[in-house]
């Protein structure tokens, strides 16, 4: 076990003993990639941080039910997950890739102008995908999550989870390769 | 399946899992193989690769400042609405329990002041009246010596 999940372990006795600043060691050790999953899964900032502020109340009020078998962030994590699939899955499906290419504004340096194409097509790559492929892929492309722990984070089988990433990752090539052919990336 | 001679078809099912590092052994050492052997299957893998580097390239999410501060916020928020009588109270720590047994002393010293009150104003408690003074009262008087 790393130093980090030590420092975790000790945290989370002392929070499920009612101590408060601990458990606000360990949002503040957490929240930032919990908030980055919950933006890239489902891309908008106010929501991420609602779902992450709320991931953190679920997780504080249900502390004492945590035994410890998933390190604390996969336990978090799934609270997140759960989440967001459930909020996502309310979703009406978006439009794909916008066929126009966007412009560049005036006076807009080259880089910025690049990585809004980027976001562009990283956006509309993954808000094809279903719910919870979306979740497997961010969690294994950004938070490089093993496939184990992702199947933990989602609580599925591991099977499960190499066919939400085949799937999310053939469907994201072809998004993807149309965008390369439009030179929008 | 024999492990020397994948079949592209099975190859390309096993890609992903190839390119993430979740295949291990005999397995992912056929899909090498054919791999090394086969351009389309080599092509394919370079694309998964370098749809990966293309997502990763996207810069990563500004996370706000105060988002400790709400999370915070939210879960104290949340213990009031489950525990009403907390809102008169500080904050959960070793000062919480004083302050509301304070409270309650407080109202109960109130409490014993208005009975106290009323009781003198009745002459329930407080000196007596001596027997003479008593009696005084209904037009009796003691000879000497007697108030006893």
């Amino acid at each position: 076990m790393g130093v980090s999940q030590n420092d975790d372990r000790r945290l989370v006795e002392r929070a499920q003993a009612g101590d408060l600043a601990a458990f606000e060691q360990l949002v503040l050790e957490h929240q930032g990639a919990l908030y980055c999953y919950l933006y890239r899964t489902c891309r908008n900032s106010a929501e991420a941080e609602e779902m992450t502020q709320e991931s953190f109340v679920k997780a504080w009020e249900g502390l004492k039910g945590f035994r410890g078998a998933a390190s604390f962030k996969t336990w978090l994590f799934r609270i997140a997950t759960n989440l967001c699939i459930n909020r996502l899955s309310r979703r009406k499906p978006v439009d794909s890739l916008s066929e126009d290419v966007p412009a560049a504004r005036r006076d807009e340096p080259e880089e910025t102008f690049r990585q809004r194409k980027l976001k562009e097509c990283v956006r509309a790559a993954l808000e094809q995908l279903p719910a919870d492929q979306r979740s497997a892929l961010v969690l294994s492309i950004y938070e490089e999550l093993s496939y184990d722990e992702i199947a933990e984070a989602m609580g599925r089988s591991l099977a499960s989870v190499n066919s939400l990433l085949y799937r999310a990752r053939m469907s994201v090539r072809q998004t993807l390769a149309g965008a390369r052919s439009r030179g929008l990336v | 399946m024999s492990m020397m001679t994948m079949k592209c078809d099975e190859v390309r099912l096993l890609l992903v899992s190839l390119a993430d590092g979740a295949l291990a052994g005999a397995r992912a050492e056929a899909v090498r193989q054919h791999v090394a052997g086969c351009a389309r299957c080599r092509d394919e893998l370079a694309e998964l690769a370098a749809d990966v580097a293309l997502l990763r390239r996207e810069e990563k999410p500004e996370v706000p400042a105060y988002l400790g501060t709400r999370i915070m916020a939210g879960i104290r928020e949340r213990q009031v609405q489950d525990r009403p009588w907390l809102a008169a109270a500080a904050p959960v720590g070793q000062h919480g329990l004083s302050r509301v047994m304070a409270r309650v002393a407080a109202v109960v010293m109130v409490a014993v002041g208005v009975w106290l009150g009323t009781a003198l104003a009745r002459g329930m408690v407080g000196p007596q009246p001596s027997l003479t003074d008593r009696l005084a009262q209904f037009g009796i008087e003691l000879p000497n010596g007697e108030d006893k």
